[in-house]
């Protein structure tokens, strides 16, 4: 059971400052989508927002196409892992997963069978009588999640769920909630400040910036076509650069940069300050002269080379002087101020025209 | 259903509060009664009642008493108890637990009880009721309070502190005086404090262990004898405005350090 | 040093606390003669208060008394404090939390001679009544005097204690009931108040054995309508200066406060998680 998710034109603010300007947000049912920012973007304020605990000041929320915006949080198909799992104390496992069945008038035959299969679900058979305060963070997080889930919410909110666990365990739980998500088909909202950790998993990520969305869409194309600086940076590293339009024509837009002239195919975005954005592992060490028209060749002096693990992270200094980064094969070895020959495709150019940093 | 709620919830704190306050509010009010009995119509407004209590020997004196009673039963509470929390806190004991445990053991007994135990005692050992033993009295009540207050303020940051003084070549002494101490300053200060209302406000002990010198609870029980009257308010007006000047300290003391 | 530290204390509780209730267990067990104090052992003082009706009744009027009071004051207490800990914002909760007890600072002696004043039978609340066309109150010298005055004392004391138990509780407890479809009534039921019974226990624990114990709120407002077990022990150091009898007594108050401890702590232990 799962059901789309519409978020249209919310507003809502917090003593003078907007918490949430305007924000729409479409969500397909049985899509796993992540709600990615900064701490006081308003990500966490848009999940209480669909989970019931905050009201709007403007704007509704549809689930399923059924306007629950006046809804309590008891009366919407939704339910809400939280970001301290929130386990009752005094209840053991099996208690805490039954909750909402035993609200729900289920008898005490069915509620025991029901949450055996739940915490079976979540990888802790056999667990029904432990009490939550003898549960490892991971633990707590799948009692959590089976609480939430018993209950066949349409809509499954998580807070910040794996913020309090190691990196390690993360990971792990990371491809543990994707596969329960799709055993399940229910929706998943998931918050997270952590850019990876929604690569890793979303179907669809929103990005939020200052209580508003800064992009939304698969995570491919969000790391990769970025629509804004913002979204370009938060979604991992990039060098920005300068860029002016030389000639417009059928062909496409011949673009001056400070790594050359080049030719994109995709017609530049309106705005204040075109820019041009590079990702380090974009660039790549030039082999001989390149022949190919849709590469652009630049030279560079080092500044500083680093061993990175996977790769040699570089510090270069172009031709009008500024700074960018590249990550390098780990072979790599250059002194300080020695000149490379670096090259990039010009299809991995992410054009950009606002002007945020 | 919010609203009706949100009403009766307000209405029911008003009614408490209502409850909470009216003996004080009638008791402060009916003081500057300008009338010989403390009940309506109130007629304002006299300090003459506050001018009787206080130009009345056995009163003042036995403020006084109460003063000193409270300040040197509290100091002596404060030095025990701040004595006891840095010891337990650094030294591991074997039966700590019950140490602790005795020193704790007379907050759990009524007053009334200890009262009795040291009247008897003082009795068989010839000692005469005054306000010495009333001092000792309240010095009982009140050193697990001030153990209490400051062992919980001593924390295992303070061990280190010590630790780094005692490094630059620091006596014990000057360890306990020049550092210990001075960090547990307001602990310390509020636990006297506090110390200093209970004393002050305690009747049974006093009442059981005092003879010819009394303290200012003991003044006013027998001025109840004499029936309601607007002077025995001004007398409980000043007692309670008292309290209430030391509470407002500890609460200060105790909040600075929180914030 | 450090250990030379505890021993002060250690030594004016066991001189002045421990070694007195020593003498005084001691003393219930000797007896008041013609000419002073005879040390002969017995338990006739414990023999004669059970003999004695008048002070059984007096026993017996202390436990209803404190019932009553332990009851009605965690009845009306605790909805005080949950309107504290969860409607006021969390900045002002101290403050109005601090001026709930203000009161509380009060001696008992000030606060029922406050409470005589109020409730007299020409006192402001029955003159209050009247002008509201209500009928008056003719409770003052009595039992129902005694636990108003009583009643004062501990909602402003467990006020405190159960606002401390609830304040420490998570929010997202009842959050997380809410959202999993708990009502107000049954988020109440199932989530906050199994939480917070160790805290009104430890609370209403404190409230039996202050109330039990206490001699001056019966004393001034019960007007001699009946005696408590505090006030037969005064009788008796007073009037009758019989100290052995006023001993056991005394120890027979610290009896049943240690039963009701030992029920309670073992009631507690059970609903503890």
């Amino acid at each position: 059971m799962s059901a789309g998710l519409t978020v249209e034109a919310v507003k809502k603010r917090y003593a003078g400052t907007a918490a949430l300007d305007d924000v729409s947000v479409e969500v397909a049912a049985g899509a796993y989508a992540v709600v990615l920012g900064p701490s006081g973007s308003g990500k966490s304020t848009l999940l209480g927002l669909l989970g019931g605990f905050i009201d709007p000041d403007a704007g509704r929320v549809l689930i399923d196409g059924r306007d629950v915006t006046p809804l309590a949080p008891v009366s919407r198909p939704t339910t809400t892992v939280f970001q301290d799992y929130a386990l009752f104390p005094h209840m053991d496992l099996a208690d805490n997963v039954a909750f909402g069945l035993r609200m729900r008038g289920w008898t005490r035959a069915v509620r025991r069978a029901r949450a055996a299969e739940m915490l079976s679900l979540v990888g802790l058979d056999g667990a029904e009588r432990r009490r939550p305060h003898a549960l490892s963070g991971g633990q707590r997080q799948r009692v959590a999640l089976a609480r939430a889930l018993a209950v066949e919410p349409q809509v499954l909110l998580l807070d910040e769920p794996l913020g309090a666990l190691d990196l390690g365990l993360r990971r792990a739980m990371q491809r543990e909630l994707k596969a329960i998500q799709q055993r399940l088909g229910t929706t998943f909202v998931h918050v997270t400040h952590d850019q990876e950790e929604a690569m890793a998993i979303a179907d669809t990520v929103v990005v939020m910036q200052a209580g508003r969305v800064a992009d939304a869409g698969p995570p491919d194309r969000v790391y990769l076509r970025p629509a804004n600086a913002f979204t370009a940076g938060f979604m991992g590293e990039i060098n920005l650069l300068p860029a002016r339009i030389e000639a417009t024509g059928p062909d496409g837009t011949v673009l001056d940069t400070p790594l050359g002239r080049c030719q994109v195919l995709e017609p530049p975005p309106a705005g204040p300050q075109l820019r041009i954005g590079v990702r380090p592992e974009q660039l790549k060490l030039a082999v001989g002269r390149s022949d190919e028209e849709a590469t652009m060749v630049f030279e560079a002096a080092v500044i500083e080379s680093v061993f990175a693990g996977p790769h040699q992270r570089a510090r270069l200094q172009i031709a009008d002087g500024t700074e960018i980064v590249a990550q390098l094969p780990q072979s790599f070895a250059a002194a300080p101020e020695a000149r490379v020959s670096l090259q990039l495709k010009t299809s991995d150019l992410i054009l950009l025209s606002d002007s945020e940093a | 259903m919010r609203v009706a709620a949100g009403l009766l919830a307000t209405v029911y704190a008003l009614a408490l509060y209502a409850f909470i306050y009216l003996p004080v509010a009638v008791l402060v009010l009916f003081s500057f009664h300008d009338g010989r009995l403390p009940i309506p119509p109130f007629r304002p407004a006299t300090l003459r009642w506050y001018e009787d209590v206080l130009g009345d020997g056995d009163v003042v004196e036995a403020l006084l008493h109460s003063l000193a009673v409270a300040a040197l039963s509290s100091a002596v509470a404060c030095v025990l108890g701040f004595l006891a929390a840095w010891g337990l806190a650094r030294v591991r004991l074997p039966g700590e637990g019950a140490v602790r445990t005795l020193l704790m053991a007379p907050l759990t007994v009524s007053y009334l009880i200890i009262g009795l135990g040291l009247l008897i005692s003082f009795n068989l050992t010839g000692i005469d009721r005054s306000l010495l033993t009333t001092g000792i009295g309240h010095a009982v009540i009140n050193t697990p309070l001030c153990f209490a207050i400051i062992a919980a303020s001593m924390g295992a940051q303070h061990g280190g502190l010590e630790r780094a003084a005692r490094d630059l070549g620091a006596s014990e002494i000057r360890v306990l005086t020049l550092i210990t101490a001075p960090v547990l300053w307001p602990a310390i200060l509020a636990a006297f404090a506090l110390s200093v209302t209970f004393s002050w406000d305690e009747f049974v002990i006093a009442f059981l262990l005092t003879r010819f010198d009394v303290t200012l609870p003991v003044e006013i029980w027998s001025m109840l004898r004499s029936g309601l009257s607007p002077r025995t308010n001004a007398a409980g007006s000043i007692v309670f405005l008292v309290s209430v000047a030391m509470v407002l300290l500890v609460e200060l003391l105790l909040l600075r350090r929180r914030a | 040093m450090a250990v030379a530290a505890v021993v002060p204390a250690l030594l004016w509780t066991l001189v002045f606390f421990a070694a007195p209730f020593g003498i005084m267990a001691a003393m219930s067990l000797w007896r008041r003669g013609e000419a002073g104090i005879e040390r002969v052992w017995s338990f006739e003082n414990y023999e004669a208060f059970l003999e004695r009706p008048a002070m059984v009744e007096a026993l017996w009027n202390s436990l209803e008394i404190t019932v009553i009071v332990t009851v009605v004051s965690v009845l009306l207490a605790y909805p005080l404090a949950a309107i504290i800990a969860f409607r006021v914002p969390a900045r002002w909760q101290r403050l109005v939390l601090a001026l709930a007890v203000l009161p509380f600072w009060t001696s008992y002696v000030v606060r029922s001679y406050a409470w005589t004043l109020v409730l007299s039978s020409n006192g402001p609340l029955n003159r209050g009544l009247e002008a509201v066309g209500l009928p008056v109150l003719e409770i003052a010298a009595s039992r129902a005097a005694t636990v108003t005055g009583f009643v004062h004392f501990f909602v402003m004391l467990l006020t405190l204690t159960i606002y401390a138990s609830l304040a420490q509780l998570p929010r997202s407890y009842a959050r997380a009931a809410a959202d999993l479809g708990a009502g107000p009534v049954a988020r109440f039921r199932y989530i906050i108040l199994p939480l917070t019974l160790p805290g009104v226990a430890v609370g209403a624990f404190l409230t039996f054995v202050l109330c039990l114990g206490d001699y001056v709120t019966p004393q001034i407002l019960g007007g001699g309508s009946e005696l408590t077990l505090p006030q037969v022990i005064m009788l008796q150091i007073g009037r009758r200066a019989d100290l052995p009898m006023a001993a056991a007594l005394s120890i027979v108050l610290m009896a049943i406060v240690t039963l009701v401890w030992l029920a309670s702590a073992r009631w507690l232990r059970l609903d503890r998680v």
